[in-house]
């Protein structure tokens, strides 16, 4: 058991040994500022920007805290910002509805999958004996234990709701509503791969359990394929990217659960990261001067800029990892960790040379296919000219333009570093080269046989998107919790008091009857004393007033039985010699009646509510509350164990407390404070009354 | 319509009354009695007034509102407790005259619970009043 | 130091404020000079009490069991904290926002009689005295919930009040019960004699009847009807104390009556109170979660949120211990603040219900801002108040495998981020609506001043969340301290006191 949890404000909680050498840390404080720089641009003249880049600068301080985090509980801060940041900014068009929703469904996925992450954190913390990811990272544990597959079930669900793995994937496609720079920077270049950034620090821990492998290569196997087909179903520019982007975490998740991974994973977090970001600036750019990000509709256009063009070609180069690209040496990476992992598996090969070609379609629909539609072309299928558009261009921030050819070159440029620690054999070059060959072949031929169903694969798309994603992982979920969360507060909480009083009643008295029921030796006993004479005629007097008072239909003689049973009551005290009781409660009745009685006069006219089952009901619920108590009572008449406190009271009241009325001294001395808060009850009753019927005679002045 | 036995036996019992719940408050301590019955006695009177006279004018008989007696009567239950700090002793710690610090100086059996009943007395007193002046104001 | 003041200062004030009937300003200047006071002096005391130890006085200078003991240890303390800080605010708040018609009720007495209330509760040493406390807090609440006199006020009122008086009527039963039994009401004293009697049946009864009436009082299943259905009432003043403190003077009386008094009971008992909290915490949050109007849904909320108090009690070690005890706390602040910020919104466009609000984040960042760091201090975000006890209560299932409960908590935790952003999407984000006649409604302006009391309870709280670590300690140690009750027996009853040494009440 760790004692303190709670993690400190110091270097070594927040980063520790960390920092050293991460190149993930700065990475994103790169992205950051580029991302920053080209809101500012994206936002000029818009209200948004106050909202938007502040909201960009934290959550890119808290995605760089999340790769730094060296406490468990500070990297799981870092996370939780992340997802909370992710939902305002996702909300960044807050007055639209589907830009709430979108929001809301974003952090209803990552804040349940965060929770989960929690406990699994903390199972890891309370399991591994410290807090410290820099601690866990180099111990071994008996991963055969049961509670070490709970905390990895927990923390993959954490992980995947994250990174959009299937099947908690709906939210990232959604999450395309938030404006570009929000997009590029948290939906496909940081806030996603948190997930599988986090496989990456676990890797050392958990490498060798079947259950952490198995489900993560199933999983993120499965997200590779289904992002890459999804991304063909789509026409919006950036939701097609979005696919494209949980193709790519698939991937890297495929190889993160392993630490001989790590290399693969973080180079194509890099190189991914840069490409795609820059891929979704532009896209913004595109949607910011022609006003759509729909393919067909750009296809319609005639004036995309040469500019354009040549941003999404080189994009498209860096995207498919054309030689001296990041892309091109993390694809290295990939296939060389591969070729370890499948020790030769051919089969493994042509699925990933399909996968990528898939991808190299879905780039191509995204950065070159909508800009390169000609009239004549066109013209040649259609035979008219009805659909084509000339629309005036937008002007754009130039802080806009640089960002992306920033990204693209450092893409370039980044190479210098990665290339440093390409350790592919010789022999296994030619398996390389045959590789990127096959996928540029089987690219070519796979898009010639999709161009030709383009419009049937659209609307299959759209169908499966809005029918089963939407409504069936989201929409339902939420409507289930409403459905069953009306109807408990239904029962619960229907708006009648003589419910609740009903309820209160019935509840005290299964616990205490239960409990009488339980215990029932000690409970029902013969009463000690004798019973007297007058004492029942008193009590019957007591107890047919209080009916009467209930039976009665005028209120005047329901408050005077009530009297009567005051009264029979300070007639007890009297022959139990309580002279001072007697008297207190013989004066509060007979005031209480008068009061009462004046105070009816201004009572709207007696009614029924309650008709003769729900009288018998409540009858004879209150016979059988009276019934447990009276036992209670009994069971402690005659039956005191300890005496001393009243022996003392009743010796000290003459000599010491100074008076000879026990009573008046235990409520002027020996319990003073007591009388003091009685008192203090007394005048707010008062101040209260006071105030209510003073604002009620005030309302029945104007009325007459 | 007021009833003029009602009003004569009102001018008649009134101050009786009032006498029975003084002497119900002082005698308190040692016999039945105390401030919470002496204030009900009380209260009692000025409801009768208030059944004899109209509810309107027990407060000219008050001479005063009734929120003011409330306050008067915490303020006063409050200061017999205060004097406890005065002696450097508890809270409510009960002082009397014919012993410790006056001792001597005045030799009566009076002491701070009375001075704490007066205020249980006056709230009483300013509680019901309150209520009924209340209702009969327009 | 002594300890009376702090129940004295405020009576004193009401008294003031009470012969000043008629002059609305003297009443307004006394009662935040005594509430200042009182504040101050608080803190003095939780310093003295951290210096030196809990502070005990003998009022009446009676002894222990004869007459009635106040204690201030560092559970009383930590409430007398909250209390006091969030008076402050709520009295700051009223200042601003000033409502003549409730002034003129005498609504500055009231409060005052109810911080008094409220002070007494939270260092009364006294079962009887307790009762007392509870009946002058019952009364006051319930004055300040019907003053303003609107008929949806007097509904509430009603509900609240009949509720409450049958905890009452159970109290004390209870308590006359318990002294028939044991022939004693200080609970130092009772703590003994139950230890000595902790196998009679009838001791596990009368517990189970007093926890009975602390359950209503704190509002938990099936005992919470009165606060959803008088909360979204009042006027907001009001409305901030009741969700700030009622709930807790419930908790703390477990606390310090069931827990300290009667341990260990029939495991049983603790077993059923884990199921009962865990369908309070359910039960509060669906309830929330269909509620319209921005207030209800607060009230819904405080209903799971003392689910998770009573998770901490029923759990039966320190940490959650330690967890409830820091809850109380954080959610004093928490929902205080939220409520004052609904009252913000709703007083300026005259409506709480959420299709009438919106486009609070245009008019106000600050005010989007402060709720949605209320918000998730609420949820548990880390480093806010929230995060602190929800780790603990966490980590104190965890240690006793309580694996439905843990289950429960990030469920609730969950639908808690879900109403919570429910709020921040309507009246937050949203645009404002068109009102009937399809115009676009009128908003008053914000007064950037009623934000203070929202920043101070803002302040406390997250001052728990990033001092988490030191406060952790502070109230596990305060939980030792409630299961180990020696200390608190020693001093009350001064057991281990010489002979000889003169009853100078309060010890220096």
């Amino acid at each position: 058991m760790v004692q303190n949890i709670f993690p400190n404000f110091n270097y070594f909680d927040i980063t520790g040994p960390r920092i050293e050498n991460n190149p993930l840390f700065q990475f994103v404080l790169f992205i950051t500022a580029c991302t920053v720089i080209y809101g500012w641009g994206y936002f000029e003249n818009s209200s948004k920007r106050n909202y938007v880049l502040p909201l960009l600068i934290l959550f890119g301080l808290s995605m760089a805290g999340l790769v730094i985090a060296n406490h468990l509980l500070w990297l799981y801060f870092f996370w939780e910002c992340t997802s909370v940041f992710s939902y305002l900014l996702i909300g960044t068009y807050y007055e639209k509805k589907e830009s709430r929703e979108s929001s809301l469904q974003a952090l209803f996925i990552t804040g349940a999958g965060g929770l989960s992450l929690l406990l699994g954190l903390l199972l890891l913390g309370e399991h591994s004996g410290s807090y410290y990811l820099s601690e866990i990272q180099l111990q071994h544990f008996n991963l055969e234990e049961p509670i070490w597959s709970t905390i990895v079930v927990l923390l993959l669900f954490g992980i995947i709701t994250k990174s959009g793995l299937l099947p908690f994937q709906g939210w990232l496609p959604n999450a395309m509503v938030a404006p570009a720079p929000v997009s590029g920077f948290l939906h496909s270049a940081t806030l996603v791969k948190a997930g599988v950034i986090l496989i990456t620090f676990l890797a050392p821990v958990f490498q060798e359990m079947p259950l952490w492998e198995n489900s993560i290569l199933l999983l993120a196997g499965l997200t590779a394929w289904y992002g890459a087909f999804m991304a063909l179903l789509q026409n919006d520019l950036k939701k097609a990217l979005a696919y494209t982007t949980s193709a790519t975490i698939g991937l890297i998740g495929f190889a993160s659960w392993t630490e001989a991974g790590n290399l693969v994973a973080f180079s194509w977090i890099l190189a991914h990261g840069l490409y795609k970001s820059a891929s979704f600036y532009f896209v913004g750019i595109i949607e910011k001067k022609y006003e759509s990000r729909n393919i067909l509709k750009l296809r319609k256009l005639f004036s995309i800029e040469f500019f354009d063009k040549i941003i999404g070609f080189s994009l498209f180069f860096c995207c498919i990892g054309i030689p001296f690209t990041a892309s091109y040496y993390a694809k290295k990476h990939l296939v060389d960790f591969y070729l370890n992992l499948f020790q030769q598996n051919y089969y493994a090969f042509v699925l990933c040379t399909i996968w990528q070609s898939l991808m190299l379609i879905n780039y191509f629909r995204i950065l070159v296919f909508p800009y390169i539609g000609t009239r004549e072309r066109y013209q040649a299928m259609h035979e008219s000219a009805e659909g084509f558009q000339e629309k005036s261009v937008k002007t754009i921030s130039i802080w806009m333009k640089v960002i992306p050819v920033v990204l693209a070159i450092s893409s370039v440029l980044s190479t210098f570093k990665l290339s440093q620690r390409v350790t592919i054999h010789a022999s296994d070059v030619g398996i390389w080269e045959y590789f990127t060959v096959a996928v540029y072949g089987l690219f070519t031929l796979l898009f010639f046989m999709f161009y030709r169903y383009h419009h049937f694969v659209n609307a299959l798309g759209k169908k499966l998107y809005t029918e089963i994603l939407w409504k069936w992982c989201y929409k339902n979920k939420l409507r289930m919790i409403e459905k069953i969360a009306i109807m408990q507060t239904n029962i619960v909480q229907n708006g009648y008091l003589r419910y609740y009083l009903t309820m209160f009643v019935v509840a005290t008295i299964l616990l205490l009857g239960g409990s009488i029921y339980f215990y029932s030796e000690t409970f029902i006993r013969k009463p000690v004393t004798e019973i007297l004479i007058y004492e029942l005629i008193i009590v019957a007097m007591i107890i047919i007033a209080a009916f009467m008072s209930t039976i009665t239909r005028s209120r005047m003689a329901s408050i005077v039985s009530l009297g009567a049973v005051g009264m029979g009551c300070s007639v007890l005290y009297l022959f139990y010699s309580a002279p001072d009781l007697a008297m207190t409660q013989f004066l509060t009745d007979t005031l209480i009646v008068v009061v009462m009685a004046l105070l009816f006069y201004d009572l709207p006219r007696y009614s029924r509510l309650s008709s003769k089952t729900d009288k018998i009901r409540d009858g004879i619920i209150a016979c059988i509350f009276g019934g447990v108590i009276s036992i209670l009572v009994l069971s402690v008449t005659d039956a005191q164990i300890y005496t001393e406190v009243m022996d003392t009271m009743l010796k000290k009241t003459i000599p010491e407390a100074r008076g000879h009325n026990v009573v008046n001294v235990i409520l002027a001395d020996f319990r003073a404070i007591d009388t003091l808060g009685e008192i203090s009850v007394l005048t707010t009753a008062a101040i209260g009354m006071y105030g209510l019927l003073r604002i009620r005679t005030k309302k029945g002045g104007d009325e007459s | 319509m007021r009833s003029i036995i009602l009003i004569s036996i009102t001018r008649l019992m009134m101050p009786m009354l009032l006498m029975v719940s003084l002497f119900l408050l002082l005698r308190g301590h040692d016999a039945p009695g105390g401030g919470f019955i002496g204030g009900l006695m009380a209260s009692a009177a000025f409801c009768l007034y208030g059944l004899a006279f109209g509810f309107q004018k027990i407060k000219s008989v008050l001479h005063t509102d009734p929120r003011v007696i409330l306050g008067l009567g915490l303020l006063t239950s409050l200061c017999s407790g205060f004097l406890g700090y005065l002696m450097h002793k508890p809270f409510l710690t009960a002082l009397w005259f014919d012993e410790g610090f006056f001792n001597g100086v005045i030799n009566l059996h009076v002491g701070s619970p009375l001075l704490f009943d007066i205020g249980v007395y006056l709230v009483v007193v300013g509680v019901v009043t309150g209520i009924v002046i209340a209702h009969a104001e327009d | 130091m002594l300890i009376t003041p702090i129940i004295c200062i405020p009576l004193f004030g009401a008294a003031i404020t009470l012969l000043f009937y008629k002059d609305r300003e003297v009443q307004q200047w006394t009662s935040t000079v005594v509430i200042a006071i009182h504040t101050l002096y608080t803190f003095l005391l939780t310093l003295n009490v951290f210096g030196y130890g809990s502070l005990v006085e003998y009022v009446g200078n009676w002894d222990a069991p004869i007459g009635i003991t106040l204690i201030a240890d560092q559970l009383s303390v930590l409430m007398l904290i909250m209390t006091s800080v969030v008076m402050l605010a709520v009295n700051i708040y009223s200042r601003i926002a000033t409502d003549a018609k409730l002034e003129s009720q005498g609504y500055h007495s009231v409060v005052l009689i109810l911080l008094a209330g409220l002070s007494g509760t939270f260092v009364t040493g006294d079962l009887f005295n307790l009762y007392v406390w509870f009946e002058v807090i019952l009364m006051s609440s319930f004055v300040l919930l019907s003053i303003k006199g609107n008929k949806e006020q007097l509904e509430g009122g009603i509900k609240y009040v009949t509720l409450n008086l049958f905890a009452s009527l159970l109290f004390l039963c209870a308590a006359g019960l318990i002294y028939g039994l044991l022939g004693t009401l200080n609970l130092a004293d009772l703590s003994l004699k139950v230890a000595e009697n902790i196998s009679d049946p009838r001791i596990h009864t009368f517990a189970l009847m007093l926890w009975i009436a602390f359950a209503i009082k704190a509002a938990i299943f099936p005992f919470y009807s009165w606060l959803p259905s008088s909360y979204h009432t009042p006027p907001i003043a009001v409305g901030a104390i009741f969700a700030g403190l009622l709930t807790k003077v419930g908790i703390y009386s477990m606390i310090r009556v069931f827990i300290f008094v009667f341990n260990p009971l029939p495991a049983w008992i603790y077993t059923l109170l884990v199921i009962i909290s865990i369908i309070t915490m359910m039960s509060g949050v669906l309830g929330a979660y269909v509620q319209s109007d921005f207030r209800r849904i607060l009230a819904f909320s405080s209903v799971s949120q003392v689910g998770f108090m009573m998770l901490g009690i029923a759990l039966q070690n320190e940490w959650a211990m330690a967890a409830t005890i820091l809850f109380m706390i954080h959610h004093g602040f928490v929902k205080s603040g939220l409520f004052i910020t609904s009252g913000i919104c709703g007083k300026s466009v005259g409506s709480f219900y959420m299709n009438r609000l919106g486009g609070f984040l245009d008019k106000s960042p600050l005010l989007g801002i402060l709720f949605l760091t209320l918000a998730f201090s609420l949820i548990g975000v880390p480093f806010t108040s929230g995060f602190t006890v929800k780790i603990m209560l966490l980590k104190s299932c965890i240690m006793n495998k309580e694996w439905v409960a843990i289950f429960a908590l990030l469920v609730v935790s969950f639908m808690t981020m879900l109403y919570m952003l429910k709020i921040w999407s309507e009246v937050f984000w949203k645009k404002l609506p068109l009102d009937e006649d399809g115009k676009v409604s009128k908003s008053k302006p914000l007064e950037t001043g009623m934000f203070i009391p929202v920043v101070i309870v803002l302040i406390f709280s997250l001052m728990i969340g990033i001092f988490g670590n030191v406060l952790s300690e502070v109230a596990i140690d305060t939980a030792k301290k409630i299961y180990d009750r020696d200390e608190y027996i020693q001093k009350v009853l001064r057991l281990n006191l010489k002979e000889g040494l003169s009853y100078t009440g309060s010890e220096k």
